[in-house]
């Protein structure tokens, strides 16, 4: 992309290669990543096994390449669901009129004073941990910066002679909505979203680390950082790598979105 | 007038309240009638209510006191089933085209847009835009670009083969050359006339161009400060008007066309803000 | 001023009973039955339980009644701050948050003021010195910051720390050395964002005309910032740090699960672990009520600071 020093290429680099590991991690992995192997259990990194084994003897190198599906591919759902509630509640809220509006904001700010953690964690461990239970929580505590942003450049699109013409030609609501109002908000999400897949990941692997993320054969980053906790003192470097794929992660969409948000202007409320 | 008029107003005002909370009229209770292809030029003074008073009878902005008429059903309430039924029957042309067109659609699915709603089949909505698009002067490749590659001239007349495509019976005009460069704003008054001949519909048009006026309009009404301060055939009123504000209008248009020719200075467009200068 | 106020205030309220609503709402999520759910947690799973005692403990939380009503009982009871007993051991929630909260409190005091001395010179100096190595340097550290989360920050200090330097205990509560990891560990988030806008505050506030004006003048460099540039960043500064301590609460969530200190985050985990409702529905709706009281007081504190505001609404 023009204008873009090496610095923010590589992070769109880093975070197209993430998306990517989403989707073939598996695949990747040199061991099989849930197979334990009681004679190699707690090796420090070597050559065989680039971050050491587990306590199970399994390689954590792969269970990391194996647990991108989960702790990114779930995060790229959480966005999907976060961006798509928020889109809905804006479009209704800047354009349904008065008291819509008013009584969708209340809401918006009522989901808005729940610590993002602390509702999800209560949401999920309510529902019970797992995939869907992950998702839903996230979705539910994460929709309300995309409802604030959507909302307030609906208002101002709604307002435009294009969108009177369309009421007046009795388009529909649906249509108006898709036609004249979502293309304004879309570059402006983009950069919202980007920059909330990094959150959703350290919320993905926070809620694994916690202890209510995916059950534990299953490697997520978070669950593996669970699993390893317990070794912090015999096997350092297991207790910290697994959780430098997080930090990589959650710096290159960060940093991507940073980018991406220079490129198309502060359009982004307070 | 000897049949029941098509549209009338019956003591219609606009108040808007502003951001401090203070209540301010800007359309006092005006009455009006307008009968079946009659097409009544309105003007007056900037900030005299003309978009105003079109805006109330669209139901863009809701009128806050009295009641209208069309077709005989009253419209009590903005956008009761009376004055969903006006609306139904009506389209617009606004002042600037750049801002009615959806920036990012193609001026094909605007245009299609009135169309779709009145359920014309998709081959009948293709062949009718391509037909009045030809017949407001666009060149056929220009449908499928978006607002931001066509002339300002070209946007217009997408904006009035929009309005004309459905064949409304009520059009609304607001300033609908005011944007264009003398040049082009002279072909499209020209079209205009030509197309409101042959569908007849019944038109309000506000404008300060006196030539278009004098072409177009069978009466005239001069609205100032939220009040109409004059009405009445626009043959008559254009060479004798009787209020202050008609008079001062015409001179001015007259005394500003005389320097247009001097100095050559028409309305143009921006070309990086696209805003017009 | 005086309606300004008001209507906030008004405003926050009406928020307030939203999110009583929602917190409400939480329960009704759960999946099976409530009377159940608590029944197996008083008596323990597998025993059998008899008719008279679920209807008792249905009479008990008034499930067999409307939503509304129940909603509207469990919200007065909140008034009265009776927030109910715990699932597990019957006492007092409130009891159980109170006690919670003071060690809360303390990791939260000695986090903030970690903060507050680290990033106001920080984040002041690289803005004054923007474009240095020294800038470079708090930047490069900020943005890695805002990317790291906090439990893998407080795992890494544990193994640097604790495990190979062995200068502060890695575990549990006891004299000050205990503080410090978690202490760390919590003001570090703080540490980011404060310094982050101090620093875009400073670069701001330095390029503004009257200190240009001041410059031209002749008038010390040090003098400048000093008595310039400095009272106009620190606004923005003050409000940003409020709100953070807003924030402290959830990070203390997983700070005090990596250092096991027994604070309300623990509290919360363990309770959301063994599904004691009650406790999980008053530290939800605790921490979102405080959000709304700080939110307002940073509004008020901002309207208070910024002389435009006072003039639109005095």
């Amino acid at each position: 992309m023009k204008g873009l020093n090496a610095f923010q290429t590589s992070a769109f680099v880093v975070s197209a290669l993430l998306l990517l590991l989403a989707v073939i991690g598996p695949v990747l992995a040199p061991y099989n990543p849930v197979l334990p192997d009681p004679i190699a259990r707690l090796q420090s990194p070597s050559a065989a096994h680039w971050f050491g084994t587990d306590h199970l003897g399994r390689d954590v190198f792969s269970r990391v390449l194996a647990g991108a599906r989960l702790s990114v591919g779930l995060a790229v759902l959480v966005v999907l669901a976060s961006a798509g509630i928020g889109l809905c509640t804006g479009l209704l809220a800047g354009a349904g009129g008065r008291w819509v509006d008013a009584a969708l904001m209340r809401l918006t700010d009522a989901f808005l004073a729940f610590p993002e953690l602390i509702a999800a964690l209560a949401v999920a461990g309510v529902l019970g941990g797992g995939g869907v239970e992950i998702l839903f929580a996230l979705a539910v505590v994460g929709w309300m910066r995309y409802a604030r942003l959507v909302r307030g450049m609906t208002l101002t699109t709604a307002a435009s002679d294009h969108v009177a013409l369309a009421r007046l030609s009795r388009v529909s609501p649906m249509r108006i909505a898709r036609d004249h109002l979502t293309p304004p908000v879309v570059p402006a999400m983009i950069v919202m979203m980007t920059a909330h897949l990094a959150r959703a990941i350290l919320a993905i692997s926070g809620l694994g680390f916690l202890g209510f993320g995916a059950s534990p054969p299953t490697p997520e980053w978070g669950v593996i950082m669970l699993e390893a906790r317990v070794y912090i003192l015999s096997a350092p470097a297991y207790a910290l790598l697994p959780g430098v794929p997080i930090v990589i992660s959650a710096l290159a969409f960060n940093l991507a979105g940073d980018a991406l948000r220079d490129r198309i202007g502060p359009k982004e409320p307070g | 007038m000897v049949t029941a008029p098509l549209l009338a107003l019956k003591g219609l005002g606009v108040s808007v309240r502003s951001a401090t909370g203070r209540l301010t009229t800007i359309l006092h209770r005006t009455s009006l009638e307008v009968g079946k292809s009659e097409i009544v030029a309105i003007i007056g003074p900037s900030g005299g209510g003309k978009s105003t008073l079109l805006k109330a009878i669209l139901g863009i902005i809701p009128f806050t006191q009295g009641s209208m008429a069309f077709k005989n059903a009253t419209i009590r309430r903005p956008l009761d089933a009376s004055h969903r039924s006006l609306r139904k029957a009506s389209e617009a042309v606004f002042q600037n085209p750049i801002a009615a067109l959806n920036p990012y659609a193609t001026l094909r699915a605007t245009l299609s847009e009135p169309l779709l709603s009145m359920g014309v089949a998709p081959a009948d909505r293709d062949t009718l835009v391509e037909m009045t698009a030809k017949r407001m002067g666009l060149r056929p490749g220009v449908l499928d670009r978006r607002p931001a590659a066509v002339s300002l001239g070209e946007a217009q007349r997408a904006c009035i083969a929009r309005a004309l495509a459905p064949k409304p019976a009520l059009l609304l005009l607001d300033e609908p050359l005011s944007a264009l460069d003398a040049l082009v704003a002279a072909d499209v008054a020209n079209l205009l006339t030509e197309v409101i001949g042959e569908t007849r519909p019944t038109v309000l048009f506000v404008s300060h161009d006196m030539r278009l006026v004098r072409r177009l309009a069978t009466r005239l009404i001069v609205v100032e400060a939220g009040r109409i301060v004059e009405d009445g055939p626009a043959s008559r009123l254009l060479d004798a008007p009787q209020s202050a504000a008609a008079r001062e209008l015409i001179d001015s248009d007259r005394r500003r066309r005389a320097r247009f020719v001097v100095e050559g200075h028409a309305p143009r467009r921006d070309p990086k803000t696209r805003a017009i200068v | 001023m005086i309606s300004y106020a008001l209507g906030r205030v008004l405003g926050a309220l009406v928020v307030m009973l939203l999110v009583s609503l929602l917190t409400f709402l939480l329960l009704q999520m759960a999946p099976g039955d409530a009377v159940l759910a608590i029944a197996r947690a008083r008596y323990g799973d597998g025993v059998a339980l008899s008719p008279e005692s679920l209807a008792r403990i249905m009479d008990e939380i008034g499930a067999n009644r409307p939503f509304l009503v129940q909603w509207g009982h469990w919200a007065s009871d909140l008034a009265r701050l009776d927030l109910g007993v715990s699932l597990i051991d019957g006492r007092p929630v409130a009891d159980i948050l109170a006690e919670g909260f003071c060690r809360t409190l303390q990791l939260a005091l000695a986090a903030v003021a970690l903060a507050a001395v680290l990033s106001i010179p920080l984040g002041l100096l690289a803005g004054v010195w923007r474009g240095t190595w020294f800038d470079s340097v708090c930047v490069s550290l900020a943005t890695l910051g805002s990317a790291m989360p906090n439990w893998w920050l407080g795992v890494l200090l544990i193994v640097v720390f604790s495990v190979n330097l062995g200068w502060f205990p890695a575990f549990g509560r006891g004299d000050a050395s205990h503080l410090v990891l978690p202490a760390l560990t919590l003001g570090t988030g703080i540490t980011v964002t404060t310094a982050r806008l101090l620093r875009s505050a400073t670069v701001e506030a330095l390029s503004a005309r009257h200190i240009a004006a001041a410059r031209g003048r002749g008038i010390r460099e040090s003098r400048i910032i000093g008595r310039h540039a400095l009272r106009n960043a620190l606004v923005p500064v003050i409000t940003i740090f409020a709100l953070e301590i807003a924030f402290v609460l959830e990070g203390a969530v997983a700070v005090e699960y990596v250092f096991g200190w027994r604070g309300l985050g623990l509290i919360f985990i363990e309770a959301v672990d063994a599904r004691d409702y009650p406790v999980i529905q008053a530290m939800v709706l605790f921490s979102a009520i405080l959000f709304i009281v700080i939110n307002l007081f940073v509004d008020f504190l901002t309207a208070w600071l910024d002389p435009r505001t006072r003039a639109t609404i005095g």
